[in-house]
């Protein structure tokens, strides 16, 4: 997959847990400075390119919701300005249906987005304690491609889909909702959850009913080789290129472990 | 079909939107230009994504309803084709239907047995195939035996034998100068036929290895006639190999350099990329190209050699810079299923591809076609297939059916997150 460095842009404001589970960090917005983030963004371009040879430099704003960032505009402008080819913001997509959001990132040059997707419909505005989000991500993404549609640019909405223990059994519903976002990928995070039988079983059933639905998707959060069929071998997550380890470690999702298949 | 009488026929192409069938347009002037007919001829295109009801409809709504009808079969146009020639023959019995091109020339056997509405089937090349059958039908004659064509005799299926290509290229008519050409400011032209390379999958050269080219003169007036369309502004060669040569390629854009000039641009030219190097790029920037598409396919040892192709990684990589120093964009084509790759295999081909940064990644799944080798030696090579068209792998020796979905998706992923980028429509 083409690897995009995660950088934190703050933490809270977007969900990333259940609203059940302990140290939900979707209560506590706290943007980063600008300067810091931009201090970053030109240290990873500085260093991208050495001891890999995949496209970019290509950046992913994570860990805040973007659109809540007042300082969004001039963070996208200092990462186009830097050479970045792709600037993905992961977002909980809610804010692109007011109108001019989706045109205005476009146009500022931000092709990518990845949503994010705690469940399908209902069980995704519960988790998030969010009534109706799950519907304005639809239409948030629907805004999107539309937006793009007009001006001729290709764009790409992916998801990126926390697992807990209360969402867990409805991963294959979330993954058939990542699809009718219109996403072309999704990345399952399962770093909050043990590495048991049961969990793996539900894991494949989700990576199954992606696939039928035509979205590529990616395990990052377990160690160590999972007895996955054989040919789940080609879903391994790259670790974004250029992240320092301070970055690396607040980046969720970065520095994982790739799934192994089995031999 | 008794009595020497003017013949209507319809030529029904059927392509992907917003192309037209350039082998139909060849069909048409030969027709036009051969002495022996006369005939009142009538042009459909329709879109692939057209119901074949409506595309039928077309046909038989002609005024005179057509004595005859020809249809060129693509794969991916296969399924639309027979439809409308059920129910052409449904409505229109006596209508004699005429199908050609490579999804049915390699095996007219098998098409007129399982089809009962197609009445001949041309083989090969179609231009001085396809005007001796309606020559024949206008005296009333009977077209088995024509060399090049297979038909029904009652309810036998007789074949005329085959018909060599043409080897004067210059005494096929050029559609260029015999037909008005659109004005949507896009075109495809050849300069040759037969395709260099041998790669098992390709039925490119259309069963026949050797480069037959058009003159000089012949290329150099039908560039002519094309770029003075008015409103032309893009055309694409349709060239297996459009740098053949240097020395072929100096004279290329030496005769199209002042239609680049005046703003005549060359989109998804196909090109052996590992020829490339500063000078063709050179050549290809004069000659206006603004985009080529290449393999590699696979990067897979044991696939590239199944595959009958060479590849060398680092005269790849020389040729994908050398093109991007000149401003030109380069297509990179990847292919899932070739027999002898492994889910790494293909992994690493989108890897190595994408490592390039090219213009675009275009990554597709094999589609096993009649009359390639992979058709032929599809057992040997464990490979299974779609026996109907478009005929996509269903597995392979190393891939099994669900391998293959999954690589399929995750080379779409790849290929769309790769193309989303900035400064890219």
């Amino acid at each position: 997959m083409i690897s995009f460095a995660e950088v934190p842009i703050g933490s809270g404001g977007l969900p990333t847990c259940a609203q059940y589970c302990s140290a939900p960090s979707g209560l506590a917005p706290d943007p980063r400075p600008s300067d810091d983030i931009t201090r970053d963004l030109q240290a990873i371009c500085e260093s991208w390119g050495l001891g890999q040879s995949g496209p970019g430099p290509n950046c992913s704003f994570i860990g805040f919701e973007p659109f809540a960032h007042r300082q969004l505009p001039a963070l996208i402008g200092a990462a186009a300005s830097l050479g970045y080819e792709r600037i993905r913001l992961r977002t909980d997509a809610g804010a692109l249906t007011r109108p001019g959001n989706a045109e205005g990132i476009l146009g500022a040059g931000v092709h990518h987005l990845e949503v994010v997707v705690l469940a399908a419909d209902d069980a995704h505005d519960r988790l998030t304690a969010r009534p109706g989000l799950f519907n304005a991500a639809e239409e948030g993404c629907a805004a999107f491609f539309s937006a793009a549609g007009a001006e001729g640019v290709s764009v790409v909405v992916s998801a990126y889909v926390p697992v807990c223990r209360h969402s867990l059994v409805g991963l294959p519903l979330a993954a058939a909702a990542v699809a009718r976002l219109g996403a072309a990928s999704m990345l399952i995070d399962v770093s909050s959850l043990p590495d048991t039988a049961e969990n793996r079983l539900h894991l494949i059933e989700a990576l199954d009913t992606a696939t039928i639905n035509r979205v590529a998707a990616t395990v990052t959060g377990w160690d160590g080789p999972l007895p996955l069929p054989w040919g789940w071998g080609v879903w391994q997550p790259v670790p974004a290129p250029g992240l320092s380890a301070s970055t690396a470690a607040a980046a969720p999702g970065s520095g994982a472990k790739p799934l192994q298949g089995l031999p | 079909m008794s009595a020497k009488r003017r013949l209507s026929v319809a030529l029904a192409g059927v392509s992907a939107s917003g192309y037209r069938s350039l082998a139909l347009d060849y069909l048409h002037a030969a027709m036009l230009a051969d002495p022996r007919l006369a005939v009142s001829v009538s042009r459909i295109d329709a879109e692939a994504t057209d119901d074949p009801w409506w595309s039928a409809y077309r046909v038989l709504s002609l005024d005179p309803v057509p004595d005859i009808v020809a249809l060129p079969v693509f794969c991916w146009t296969a399924s639309h084709v027979l439809e409308v020639v059920r129910l052409l023959k449904g409505a229109c019995p006596e209508m004699f239907v005429v199908l050609g091109g490579p999804e049915v020339g390699p095996i007219p056997g098998q098409v007129l047995a399982e089809q009962p509405g197609i009445d001949a089937v041309v083989t090969g090349e179609g231009e001085s195939t396809f005007c001796d059958l309606l020559h024949s039908l206008a005296r009333g004659g009977d077209v088995c035996g024509i060399p090049g064509v297979t038909a029904r005799d009652g309810d036998r299926i007789v074949s005329g034998g085959g018909r060599p290509p043409e080897d004067d290229m210059d005494r096929l008519a050029s559609p260029f100068e015999l037909i008005p050409q659109r004005t949507d400011g896009s075109a495809y032209l050849e300069t040759y036929r037969g395709c260099p390379h041998r790669c098992a999958y390709c039925y490119e050269g259309k069963g026949s290895q050797r480069i037959r080219s058009f003159s000089w003169e012949r290329i150099a007036s039908d560039i002519e006639a094309v770029a003075a369309t008015d409103g032309m502004r893009a055309v694409s060669f349709i060239d297996p190999v459009f740098n053949l040569t240097t020395e072929r390629l100096r004279r290329l854009a030496s005769i199209l350099e002042p239609f680049a000039a005046r703003g005549l641009r060359l989109h998804t030219i196909e090109v052996d990329i590992e020829r490339v190097d500063a000078e063709q790029a050179a050549l290809l920037k004069r000659a206006g190209v603004v985009s080529v598409e290449c393999g590699p396919q696979s990067v897979g040892d044991h696939a590239l050699s199944i595959s009958k192709r060479v590849f060398d990684r680092k005269r790849f990589a020389a040729g994908v810079s050398a093109c991007k120093e000149v401003g030109i964009s380069v297509e990179c084509d990847l292919i899932i299923g070739l027999p002898g790759d492994t889910p790494d295999d293909v992994v690493a081909g989108i890897d190595y591809v994408t490592g390039l940064d090219p213009g675009c990644v275009q990554i597709s799944t094999l589609h096993v076609l009649p009359g390639t080798d992979l058709w032929d030696h599809a057992e040997e090579h464990g490979l299974v297939f779609n026996p109907t068209a478009p005929h996509e792998v269903i597995a392979t020796r190393e891939l099994s059916f669900t391998d293959l979905r999954r690589l399929e998706v995750y080379g779409n992923a790849v290929a769309v997150t790769y193309k989303a980028r900035i400064g890219q429509g």
